[in-house]
């Protein structure tokens, strides 16, 4: 269910997004107590989940370990460790993958994983590591120093 | 003519054992280095750009850009390489200002200035298509250069 009261969900319903946040982050209730307040106002998640959807184009699901995001309730934006990150249509079909060991979720909703390995396919067709990654809801991804195999065929 | 069919001849030679690797590779993957790229899964597109090299079984792709098309299994079908393209496979070694590479048919179509180099001399020409498969070139308004021993 749809906390209604998320900041995530009033901000990212503003630019066009529908979002529905786990209970372990934005939320705040995180698994381990809550989320404890950083000094500068910014909080600290374990356990984030993120779900960003943006109606017929499938969604994006965030997934790290620890989060230290700011500007809450609001945008919601900060920093990442332990990222997986899925891009799934409409019926929760993961098309694109990606993780990293740390990355930054914008206030647009996009994320940025540092030193990410990423996949598509089922069975796997493409793999890219790449040095810096953007991946959309979209199922696009920007990257740079990029290494990729793709397989061949029809 | 006889130059130029020794040409061939020696890419078809050259190609022999280029044939068998790129029977092995056909199925496998190919190997893309760059300095960026932005990948479309649902277009089925990925552009790669800065000091792209593409590498597949025996041949060797370097450009400055690339678009590589994927069908709807997301598995490569046609690679389109433009801006200091050179191939290189067993015997031969080309450089062109676009190059389209169907690695699974084996086939490299040049354009814009080609030229074809092997051991026997170079050959130019409007366009110039390198079959893997079976190393035969063919060539559109050909011009070659050639060694006479």
């Amino acid at each position: 269910m749809i906390p209604s009261g998320s900041p995530s969900l009033r901000r990212l319903s503003a630019l066009g997004f529908a979002t529905l946040c786990a209970a372990t982050a934005v939320a705040g209730c995180g698994r381990r107590g809550g989320p404890p307040p950083a000094s500068d106002g910014a909080v600290l998640v374990r356990d984030l989940t993120l779900e960003i959807e943006r109606p017929g184009q499938g969604r994006l699901v965030i997934e790290a370990d620890r989060a230290r995001l700011s500007d809450l309730p609001g945008r919601g934006h900060g920093s990442l460790r332990g990222v997986e990150v899925r891009s799934e249509r409409d019926g929760g079909v993961a098309v694109v993958r990606a993780s990293a060991a740390s990355g930054r979720l914008d206030r647009d909703g996009g994320v940025h994983l540092v030193d990410a390995t990423i996949s598509s396919g089922q069975p796997e067709s493409v793999r890219i590591t790449a040095r810096n990654a953007q991946l959309s809801t979209l199922a696009r991804v920007s990257a740079d120093g990029v290494r990729a195999r793709v397989a061949v065929g029809p | 003519m006889r130059a130029l069919s020794r040409l061939v001849a020696l890419v078809v030679a050259a190609s022999a054992a280029e044939r068998a690797a790129l029977g092995e590779e056909a199925a496998s993957e190919v190997e893309i280095v760059a300095d960026r790229v932005e990948y479309d899964r649902e277009a089925g597109r990925a552009e790669f750009q800065g000091g792209v090299q593409l590498r597949h079984g025996q041949v060797e792709l370097e450009c400055d850009r690339m678009v590589v098309e994927m069908g709807a299994e997301g598995r490569l079908v046609t690679v389109v390489a433009s801006g200091h393209v050179r191939v290189r496979g067993r015997g031969f070694d080309a450089s062109a200002g676009a190059a389209r590479y169907e690695p699974a048919a084996g086939r490299v179509l040049l354009s814009d200035d080609p030229r074809v180099t092997a051991s026997a001399g170079e050959l130019r020409g409007r366009t110039i298509v390198v079959s893997l498969g079976d190393g035969r070139l063919s060539v559109e308004r050909a011009r070659g250069v050639f060694r006479v021993h």
